[in-house]
């Protein structure tokens, strides 16, 4: 299975790394989300994006981003929580603001806080969003280490802390 | 299921003959005196719709039943099989053939187009004698498989393919949901909407909502290379490009859709069975490698999806529609003919904009002039001027700015280091209030309708009516999409297509037939203006169409055919319910040997107002035209129209419609009433 994982990670470093060269943007392959307003910007852009319905996405086809790509950071979340975090990052700063919201319950649900929880889970985020997200160049990996202390650090939630 | 089962010597002369007496006693109405078919379909509806306490598919029914003895050659001609070949829907064209013969999508060279014998191809190669490619047959091919051993053709174990079952176990459980962002009218590829398959995760014990926004989804799309427009559009007609299935998480999807395009997306449950979802599961592995040529109205996304879907429920989308196209709202309403209850109640995802529109609708002035100067940063989050809000009307204020901000980041109007920066100060200072109230139901500002209850997409009108001096009768067809006239439910506020419209006249008294008007392409849109949003429509139309010209015979006025091309910019307004106006300043261009082979060109502007009765039973549209064609015969050009509609039912209204036209110094009125059928 590692060794699946592995050429898995590899044929989307090959499969994105030219992606990521053509539009200069990470926010699909390897590469993290940055604070905050991500994502490509402009008219032209939308209309590039929108001609096949999908676009750049459909060259990953069926390999499901597993996006662990620099293998430096410690593994604090799933790679389905980095993955998620990075491409989600706008909606999760939102969703932390304001105390709640359907990205931030996803991402509660890959970090595998039970469903009772998650309405603490909502208020930690609130409460800390300077930690969380301290400056604007802050990238979706630290907003995860971050969260994961932040929740060790609390009674309730330090049961799904991974670190 | 014990051991393989003995292949029953081929017949398929025969198994043909059947099916043709088959046919023939359809076609006589004779009943009862082909058994064997009636069993076969009986089998196939079996397949279709499985009782809902069929066990499920680890517990193999017993022995004696699993092996019904299914011929080859009968199984070969089942929906299911044709299905898992995409051959249920249309015979393979020369293109797709060679396509899928490239990616050793069949094992028989006949493959294509004789389904039993790829179906003994596959028994052959999944008993190669040379274990490890029988083992890689069973692997690349694993719905085949199971189908095979279902009907007591193969063991049911398909032997170890770690690729597959990584792949499968990191979908997990799933239940399917259709997936239908609405129209995007900036993109000739998007105007008609577009259909996706979610895989949503069976909700864990103890997470018992499930996300949808971590469901994985299916779609077919083109690889368009980047290419942009018109000539985009045109090779995507003729199939010059390749479409591809694609899995993606629906994060991103709804990124797309919803963050970038502005479109709101509609999401369907699917109720099939779990054995036929892991049939369409596996056959979505078995398309992993294909690259077929895409054709925007006929093998486009939705018709693929229906294909896979078929694998599920064989018969689907049978029988087609008129025209045999497959527009995307097409694909769901197969799904909800299939049978009731097959489609779940419609949820709606509204995009982010549509979001800020509701949510801005029912503010008092104060807090919207406190949005917009928040997202333009000409008031910052700590300034004492917010405090004059309550806590909670202050967290509205915040979000909504934020939410403003980045649509306008998105839509290239910010940049991004300023938008960064502002969006953190908005957060941060929402972060100190409490949190918004328990989801409280969104201000529901318009009358919304998920893509079923809409019209149907094609039409074919019978009129009579008087032009100049002579009646006339009309056949009028429009195979796609929607005017202003047509019910207004489910389709884009303020928005037209129509494609390869086409009028044709007889004149009783001269006794000749004309092609009155093609409209080859004619998009409109006019999106009306609502907070915080004021969106530039525009209006594109290719064709032909009559003029009449005065000449020097005694009636004075001659027909004649001219090339034209209109293409404008405008705006809508929605001033009050079931109201739609607008307004375009254009540029026409007509060219015609009636014109003395020279070319006409002129600006105009043209503005109108339609009303529909809610529910949009009745509708009655004016417009008034002015403009100029300036060339050899330069001259005003003036038209006034009034079209009404009456919906009979769904299906059949009545039209009824007078205009005035002047244009060329001859000027004539119209009128004429015609009867619409809906397909």
């Amino acid at each position: 299975m590692k060794g699946i994982v592995k050429a898995l990670v590899l044929a989307i470093v090959i499969v994105t790394a030219p992606m990521t060269a053509a539009h200069a943007d990470n926010d699909v392959g390897c590469g993290v989300g940055t604070m905050v307003m991500e994502g490509r910007s402009g008219l032209p852009y939308k209309l590039l994006a929108s001609l096949t319905n999908g676009f750049t996405f459909q060259s990953i086809s069926i390999t499901f981003g597993l996006l662990n790509c620099n293998g430096r950071n410690t593994v604090t979340a799933s790679a389905r929580a980095r993955h998620f975090a990075q491409s989600s990052f706008d909606a999760l700063a939102r969703d932390a603001a304001t105390g709640g919201g359907e990205s931030l319950d996803a991402l509660a649900a890959l970090l595998e806080v039970d469903v009772a929880d998650r309405e603490a889970f909502a208020r930690l985020a609130q409460s800390h969003f300077d930690e969380l997200f301290p400056t604007d160049t802050i990238t979706s990996d630290e907003m995860l280490d971050a969260l994961d202390r932040l929740m060790r650090e609390d009674a309730r939630l330090a049961v799904y802390a991974r670190s | 299921m014990s051991g393989p089962v003995s292949s029953p010597r081929p017949r398929p002369a025969r198994a043909r003959r059947r099916r043709r007496l088959a046919v023939f006693g359809v076609l006589l109405g004779i009943t009862g005196a082909v058994p064997a078919t009636r069993v076969s379909a009986a089998a196939a509806a079996h397949d279709a719709a499985p009782s809902p306490d069929t066990p499920a598919r680890e517990a193999a029914p017993p022995p004696d039943v699993a092996v019904p003895l299914v011929a080859p050659e009968r199984l070969g001609n089942e929906p299911v099989w044709l299905a898992l070949l995409h051959q249920a829907r249309r015979p393979i064209g020369r293109r797709t053939r060679d396509a899928l013969h490239a990616t050793h999508f069949f094992f028989d060279p006949d493959g294509h187009r004789d389904p039993v014998r790829e179906l003994r191809a596959t028994l052959t190669a999944f008993d190669d004698a040379d274990p490890v490619r029988a083992q890689a047959a069973r692997c690349r091919f694993p719905a085949r498989h199971a189908l095979l051993a279902r009907r007591g053709l193969l063991p049911a174990d398909r032997g170890p393919c770690p690729e597959l079952e990584g792949w499968r176990r990191q979908i997990g459980d799933v239940r399917l949901t259709l997936v239908y962002p609405e129209a995007f009218l900036g993109n000739p590829a998007s105007m008609f909407g577009h259909t996706l398959l979610r895989f949503d995760p069976v909700a864990a014990a103890r997470d018992a909502e499930g996300e949808p926004l971590l469901g994985w989804t299916l779609d077919y799309t083109a690889d368009a290379e980047g290419q942009v427009g018109a000539l985009y559009m045109l090779r995507g007609l003729v199939g010059g490009y390749r479409g591809r299935f694609g899995i993606a998480p629906y994060y991103l999807k709804t990124k797309v859709y919803g963050d970038w395009q502005d479109r709101d997306i509609w999401e369907y449950p699917l109720a099939m069975s779990p054995e036929s979802i892991e049939l369409v599961l596996l056959h979505v592995w078995e398309l992993r490698d294909v690259a077929l040529p895409y054709y925007f109205f006929t093998q486009n996304c939705s018709e693929k999806l229906l294909e896979v879907l078929e694998v599920g429920w064989p018969g689907l989308g049978r029988g087609g529609g008129f025209p045999p196209t497959v527009t995307p709202v097409d694909t769901v309403r197969a799904m909800a003919s299939v049978a009731p209850g097959t489609l779940g109640p419609a949820r709606l995802r509204p995009s982010p904009a549509t979001k800020l529109q509701d949510a801005m609708h029912a503010l008092p002035a104060s807090e919207i002039a406190a949005i917009e100067s928040l997202a333009e940063g000409r008031l910052a989050p700590d300034e004492a001027a917010l405090d004059a809000f309550p806590p909670t009307n202050r967290a509205r204020v915040l979000t909504l700015a934020n939410d403003l901000l980045r649509h306008r980041f998105l839509a290239g109007h910010v940049d991004e280091a300023t938008a960064r920066g502002r969006s953190l100060a908005l957060l941060r200072a929402r972060s100190r209030l409490p949190a918004a109230p328990a989801a409280s139901a969104p201000v529901e500002a318009l009358d919304r309708h998920p893509p079923t209850d809409g019209h149907g997409t094609a039409r074919v009108e019978l009129a009579g009516g008087l032009q100049d001096r002579d009646g006339f009768l009309e056949l009028h067809l429009l195979p796609a999409y929607h005017t202003l006239l047509d019910a207004p439910a489910g389709f884009a506020e303020g928005g037209e297509i129509r494609a390869l419209e086409t009028r044709v006249r007889y004149f009783p008294e001269l006794d000749r037939v004309r092609l009155h008007e093609l409209v080859l392409v004619d998009v409109t849109t006019a999106s009306p203006w609502r907070r915080p949003f004021r969106p530039v429509g525009w209006h594109a139309e290719l064709g032909l169409r009559t003029r009449l010209l005065s000449s020097d015979r005694d009636r004075g006025l001659d027909t004649e055919g001219v090339g034209r091309l209109q293409v404008g910019v405008g705006a809508g307004l929605a001033p009050a319910r079931g109201l739609h106006a607008y307004a375009f300043g254009e540029l026409a261009i007509e060219s015609g040997p009636g014109l003395e082979g020279d070319v006409a060109l002129g600006p105009l502007t043209r503005a109108g107002l339609a009303w529909s009765t809610r529910g949009g039973r009745y509708t009655v549209h004016g417009e008034v035209l002015a403009g100029l064609l300036t060339g050899p015969r330069t001259s005003p050009w003036l038209r006034g129209l009034l079209e009404q509609r009456l919906a009979l039912d769904p299906k059949w209204s009545l039209s009824l419609e007078g205009r005035y036209e002047h244009a060329y110094d001859v000027g004539f009125w119209e009128g004429r009433l015609g009867l619409i059928r809906y397909f």
